[in-house]
C-alpha cells in the first residue's frame, strides 16, 4: 500500500475531535438516562399493570424496536421537524428503551412469584412490592446485558450523523473533507469509542460489585 | 396483639368452591375458626388445603361462597385487601425472605412501609422478635447465610413484626431438614401459647397432637373430617381418614 501515513493530522484537528466527543457524550449520556426512564416504565407496565395499559407498553416496544434505528432518527428529524439534537435525542433514547425495558422485563419475570406474594400478603400496597421487593432484584440481575445496551447505546449515537449531528463520527468525514486523511481520522476514532465503551464495562464492572455485595454473601 | 372475647370468630369460611379452570379445587368447604384457635389442616397433595389457606387473605380468588375474617368480607368485590393483609401474617413453605435485604430489614420492611411505623421502633420490634424465635445474633446476615430452620423462624418473627391478629402457615417445615423441624415447631406452640389464632397447613401429627385445638382433614377438595385431636387421632370417623392416618402414622 503506497500511503503515507500522517498522524500529525489526528494532532493538528485535535479540537474538531475534542468538540465531536463532547458532542457525543452529552447525546450517550442524555440518551442514557431518558431510555432507563423509558425502559422502566415500559418493564413495569408490562409486568404490572393491567392489560390495557400493558398492551399498549407491548405495542410501543414493537414499534420502536422493529423499526432500524437509522430510519427513527430521519422520522424524528425530516417527519417530525425536530432540531437535529433533539431528534437525535428522542430517536435514540426511544429505541434504546425499548431493548432496556424487555431486558429489565425479563428480569422481573425471572423473580420467582412467591416474592410479590409474600411482599403482598404482609399488607404491602403494589408500589412497595414493585420498587421495594422485586425492581432491586430484577435490576440487579439484569446488569451484564443492561451493559451490554449501554456500549450499544454509544455505538448507535453515531447514527446522529446521518441527520447533522456534529458528534464523533461526524468529526470524521470533517477531518477527512479538510485533509483527506480519512484513515487516520478514522482509527483514532475508532479508539475513542473503544475507549469510551471500555469506561462502561469499568463503571458496570464496578455499580455490579457494589449492589452484589448484598446478595452474594455466603 | 389484641384479642377480643374468647368467643368470637375469626374466619368464617361459608360454602366456598374454587376452580382452576375446568379444575374444580375446593368444593362447597365451610369451616369457622374462633379467636384464639389453633386449627390444623392435614391431608394428601391436591386435597386444597394450601389453596383453602391462600384464600384466606385473598392470594386466590373464590368463585363461589364467602369468606369474612375479623368481620371483612374477603370476596366481596371492593375492598381494601391490604388493610385485612396487614392483619394477617403468612409463613410460606419456601420462607420467601427477601434476599436483597439484611434478616433485621426483612422484619422491618413491612411495618415501616405499611403501618408507617419509624425505623428505630420497628427494629427495637424486630430485635425483641427475631430474639424471641431465638435467632437475634443473624440481625446482620442475609437469608442465603441462613439455614432453612434459621430462615423460617426469621419469617415467622418477619410475619409477627405486622402484630397480626391471625396467622396464617403454609407447611412451613415440609422444606425443612428433620434437625430443624423441631426448632420451627418449638417457636410455634410458643406462638399458640401465647394466644395467637393460627390455621396451620402441616403434616406435622405430634405438633396437631399437642398444640391444636381442633384438627381437619381434607382430601379431594372438601373437609372429610374434622375434631379435637385426641377424637382425631385415636376415633377417626371416616374411611378416608383412618386410610390417610395410617399411611402417616406408620412412620
Amino acid at each position: 500500500m503506497n500511503y503515507q501515513f500522517n498522524w500529525g493530522i489526528v494532532l493538528e484537528y485535535r479540537s474538531l475531535l475534542v468538540d465531536g466527543l463532547l458532542v457525543t457524550l452529552q447525546l450517550a449520556a442524555l440518551s442514557f438516562l431518558a431510555s432507563i426512564l423509558l425502559g422502566l416504565t415500559t418493564a413495569i407496565g408490562r409486568s404490572f399493570m393491567p392489560t390495557y395499559v400493558s398492551t399498549a407498553f407491548t405495542v410501543y416496544v414493537e414499534v420502536f424496536r422493529n423499526i432500524p434505528p437509522i430510519v427513527q432518527f430521519f422520522f424524528w428529524s425530516f417527519a417530525v421537524g425536530l432540531n437535529v439534537f433533539p431528534a437525535s435525542l428522542v430517536a435514540l433514547s426511544v429505541f434504546t428503551s425499548t431493548y432496556i425495558g424487555e431486558i429489565i422485563r425479563s428480569g422481573i419475570a425471572s423473580i420467582p412469584k412467591t416474592q410479590a406474594e409474600a411482599a403482598r400478603s404482609s399488607g404491602m400496597p403494589e408500589f412497595y412490592v414493585i420498587f421495594y421487593v422485586i425492581l432491586p432484584q430484577a435490576v440487579i440481575r439484569v446488569i451484564p446485558p443492561l451493559s451490554v445496551e449501554f456500549i450499544t447505546l454509544i455505538k448507535n449515537s453515531s447514527i446522529a450523523m446521518t441527520i447533522g449531528l456534529t458528534e464523533l463520527t461526524f468529526q470524521t468525514q470533517e477531518i477527512e473533507a479538510r485533509s483527506f486523511r480519512g484513515f487516520e481520522a478514522a482509527t483514532t476514532v475508532t479508539i475513542m469509542y473503544v475507549l469510551l465503551a471500555l469506561v462502561v464495562v469499568l463503571v458496570m464492572h464496578l455499580f455490579e460489585h457494589l449492589v452484589r455485595l448484598d446478595i452474594r454473601k455466603g | 396483639m389484641p384479642n377480643e372475647s374468647p368467643d368470637s370468630t375469626m374466619i368464617a369460611i361459608d360454602n366456598i368452591s374454587k376452580w382452576y379452570g375446568p379444575l374444580q379445587v375446593l368444593r362447597d368447604v365451610s369451616l369457622t375458626v374462633a379467636n384464639g384457635e389453633v386449627v390444623v389442616i392435614c391431608g394428601p397433595s391436591g386435597s386444597g388445603k394450601s389453596t383453602l389457606l391462600r384464600c384466606i387473605n385473598g392470594l386466590e380468588p373464590v368463585q363461589q361462597g364467602q369468606i369474612v375474617v375479623d368481620g371483612i368480607d374477603v370476596t366481596a368485590g371492593k375492598i381494601d385487601i391490604n388493610k385485612l393483609r396487614a392483619e394477617i401474617g403468612v409463613v410460606f413453605q419456601a420462607f420467601n425472605l427477601y434476599p436483597h435485604m439484611t434478616v433485621l430489614k426483612n422484619v422491618t420492611i413491612a411495618p415501616t412501609l405499611v403501618r408507617k411505623i419509624p425505623r428505630r421502633e420497628a427494629e427495637d420490634t424486630a430485635r425483641m422478635l427475631l430474639s424471641k424465635v431465638g435467632i437475634l445474633d443473624k440481625a446482620a446476615s442475609y437469608p442465603s447465610q441462613l439455614s432453612g430452620g434459621q430462615q423460617q423462624r426469621v419469617a415467622i418473627a418477619r410475619a409477627l413484626a405486622m402484630r397480626p391478629k391471625l396467622m396464617l402457615f403454609d407447611e412451613p417445615t415440609s422444606a425443612l431438614d428433620t434437625e430443624m423441624i423441631s426448632e420451627v415447631l418449638e417457636v410455634m406452640g410458643a406462638l399458640a401459647r401465647d394466644g395467637m389464632t393460627m390455621v396451620v397447613v402441616t403434616h406435622e401429627m405430634g405438633f396437631a397432637r399437642k398444640v391444636a385445638h381442633r384438627v381437619i382433614f381434607m382430601s379431594e377438595g372438601t373437609i372429610v373430617e374434622e375434631g379435637p385431636p385426641e377424637e382425631f387421632f385415636k376415633r377417626p370417623q371416616m374411611p378416608r381418614t383412618q386410610a390417610f392416618l395410617s399411611k402417616i402414622l406408620s412412620h
